[in-house]
């Protein structure tokens, strides 16, 4: 028996607001989270890339007034799949092209280390989310609250919403600000202040059917192991399949190949994408930072991400709304 | 003791359930529940857990209305799982989580402020018999501490109305007693509305004011446990102590050697389950004669009470009598 124990009392006390008790689903399950080890690793690495990228906005902003920069830094844009155009401009007059420039870095930042780390992410925090209250029958225990199914959906995806923020959208905002803070020229907040808002759109592109799919990944069964081999098994399957019709394709070309500068992948497009949820996510992505090159072709690429947004939501639903019914 | 705000707890009029649109859950059941314990019984299959997610809102079912603590089901069903507790039947924890964690967090969900939750939480925790093990992972515990962690959860946020789903399954004798006893105390003392779906008749006689029997989909009676019990006929109820001649063709020979002595003496008596006689017909005043009827057998009486219904005999009699009814 306890030193003071003083048996059942009665409560009383003001309580929160009834429509945001979901929000505690939420940060429980980012508690929950950090405890894995693993996890906190991978957040350390996530923010590497920032770093690496933080260098070339400082080496960036410095060409314009330094020449001998000019030359590295142009063949760094290059790289990033940027027309020629722009490469060109970087190395005559880098300060004309700066918000193409700094877009094309932000994509890459988002596209490539960002893209790879968060697909490994979701599959450290994801499977368990639904998983083991399905396994474990927990969800008896938030629905006897009163939550609805939509919050409790809407509590686990906020999770992952915010470790996919600590990795893309936190890291590139402070990138952004570094090359704020960092260029020698006023004139940068005038002709970048558009891309804080692309960074958020982009992350939303991002976190909102990455989220879902993950999600449903984890109702899909009880077991965490085959949640997260699904999970990975999409990106893996997707982009196999993209690469063998893509390298078929091309093999089939007749003439001469166009070799494009930079990723080939950002420069070179091809219908066979849409099989493949990375590719996908890129193209979105270069149409929010403005790097798309034609915007009226991104509907399919938009329309693919809406309906599996859509059906994974659907599935997690009926998944949780079918255990409760049983 | 503290008064229930509400005279009718839960109010079911012609609900139905239909499972795929051939199975029948719930068949137009009409029920009012007042304060205080209420044990809801049933053979598996009656409807007893369908009617309990419907009264929290976590089943649509197709007609009728029902109101818990006077809101409306479906639309105040947020409302009333924030002034219901309910344990549920199955096992079930949210994994990762330390017993004093999962209870903070069900105090959270249902609205308080994180430090006033872990406070209440530890207050509830004692209530249940959770010591130091509050601290280790859920996911560790036995099954009875599981029994008590969810009831636990089940009262943490203080509600006018508890739910409680087998409440004693895994706990030890000795703990489902005291359990029975907690359960009984927030009725009386605490003025607790309380619905016990159970199997466990001794519980429902135990803690009962009131029985429910469903059966297929149907409620087949309501009553208080004191009508339950009280006989058709006045009587004695005796238990005799037996000896060791018992034979297969005559198990209770003592209780036999009664029931002769007591029709010698013109006193009708018949032996029921486990030994017991009832002798018919005779009060508490008259209890003499059994006594003399017993010394003149020699016999030695072990235990001598009011006769009482038993609630076993009314729920079998109820649940047979519902599958004719359906056949």
């Amino acid at each position: 028996m306890p030193l003071h124990d003083v048996g059942y009392r009665s409560w009383e006390g003001a309580k929160t607001w009834l429509g945001s008790r979901w929000l505690v689903v939420t940060t429980t399950g980012i508690k929950l989270a950090f405890r894995s080890s693993w996890l906190s690793r991978a957040l350390v690495l996530s923010w590497l890339p920032a770093l690496i990228l933080g260098v070339l906005f400082f080496f960036y902003e410095q060409s314009i007034t330094v020449p001998d920069y000019r030359r590295p830094i142009s063949g760094l844009v290059a790289a990033s799949g940027s027309s020629s155009e722009i490469v060109r401009a970087a190395l005559q007059n880098p300060g004309e092209v700066r918000h193409e420039v700094w877009s094309s870095l932000l994509l890459v930042f988002f596209r490539y280390p960002q893209g790879i780390l968060m697909i490994i992410l979701m599959g450290i925090i994801a499977p368990r989310l639904i998983a083991h209250d399905l396994r474990n029958r927990g969800y008896l225990l938030y629905f006897s609250r009163p939550i609805r199914v939509s919050g409790y959906v809407a509590g686990k995806a906020l999770i992952l919403w915010t470790f996919l923020a600590m990795i893309t959208t936190v890291p590139a905002l402070v990138l952004y600000v570094i090359g704020l803070s960092l260029s020698p020229d006023l004139n940068v907040i005038w002709s970048t202040w558009d891309l804080p808002l692309r960074i958020l759109l982009a992350s939303l592109v991002l976190m909102i059917p990455l989220s879902s799919v993950a999600l449903a990944c984890s109702a899909m069964t009880i077991e965490t192991r085959y949640a997260a081999f699904s999970w990975f098994a999409i990106w893996v399957v997707g982009w196999t399949a993209y690469s063998v019709l893509r390298i078929g394709e091309l093999a089939g070309r007749s003439g001469p190949r166009r070799r494009g500068r930079g990723m080939p992948e950002i420069v070179e497009q091809s219908s066979w994408e849409l099989l493949s949820p990375f590719h996908v996510l890129g193209r979105a992505q270069q149409y929010v930072f403005g790097l798309y090159p034609d915007d009226k072709a991104i509907w399919p690429y938009g329309l693919v991400l809406v309906l599996v947004t859509v059906f994974s939501l659907w599935f997690v639903s009926s998944r949780v709304q079918a255990r409760l019914r049983a | 003791m503290v008064e229930p705000p509400e005279s009718k707890i839960i109010e079911l009029d012609q609900v139905t359930k239909v499972y795929g649109g051939w199975r029948t859950a719930l068949d137009a059941v009409s029920l009012t529940v007042g304060p205080g314990i209420t044990g809801l019984l049933g053979p598996n299959g009656s409807g007893k857990s369908t009617m309990i997610k419907s009264l929290l809102g976590l089943l649509k079912f197709q007609s009728g209305t029902s109101r818990v603590l006077g809101l409306q089901i479906p639309d105040q069903n947020r409302q009333i799982r924030d002034v219901v507790g309910y344990l549920p039947e199955d096992d079930c924890f949210i994994a990762g989580l330390s017993g004093i964690e999962s209870i903070r967090f069900m105090a959270e969900l249902s609205g308080m402020q994180p430090a006033e939750a872990l406070r209440r939480g530890h207050e509830a925790l004692d209530f249940a018999d959770i010591h130091q093990e509050r601290y280790r992972n859920v996911e560790t515990y036995s099954t009875g501490m599981r029994q008590k962690l969810k009831f636990a959860q089940a009262i943490v946020h203080d509600p006018q109305l508890l739910i409680l789903d087998e409440p004693t399954t895994g706990l030890d004798p000795e703990q489902r007693t005291l359990m029975l006893r907690k359960i009984k105390n927030l009725s009386q003392k605490h003025g607790k509305s309380i619905l016990i779906s159970t199997h466990i008749l001794h519980d429902v006689r135990t803690v009962c004011d009131q029985v429910v029997i469903m059966a297929h989909g149907k409620i087949r009676l309501v009553d208080s446990l004191e009508n339950l019990s009280r006989p058709a006929q006045a009587g004695m109820l005796v238990g005799v102590n037996e000896g060791t001649d018992k034979t297969v063709d005559d198990p209770y020979p003592e209780a036999r050697q009664l029931v002769e002595q007591l029709a010698a003496q013109g006193t009708r008596a018949e032996i029921k389950d486990r030994g017991y006689v009832w002798v018919f017909d005779v009060t508490a005043e008259r209890s003499q004669l059994i006594w003399d009827a017993a010394e003149a057998a020699g016999i030695h009486i072990g235990f001598l009470s009011s006769a009482k219904n038993s609630l076993e005999e009314i729920f079998f009699h109820t649940v047979k009598e519902a599958q004719h009814a359906t056949a």
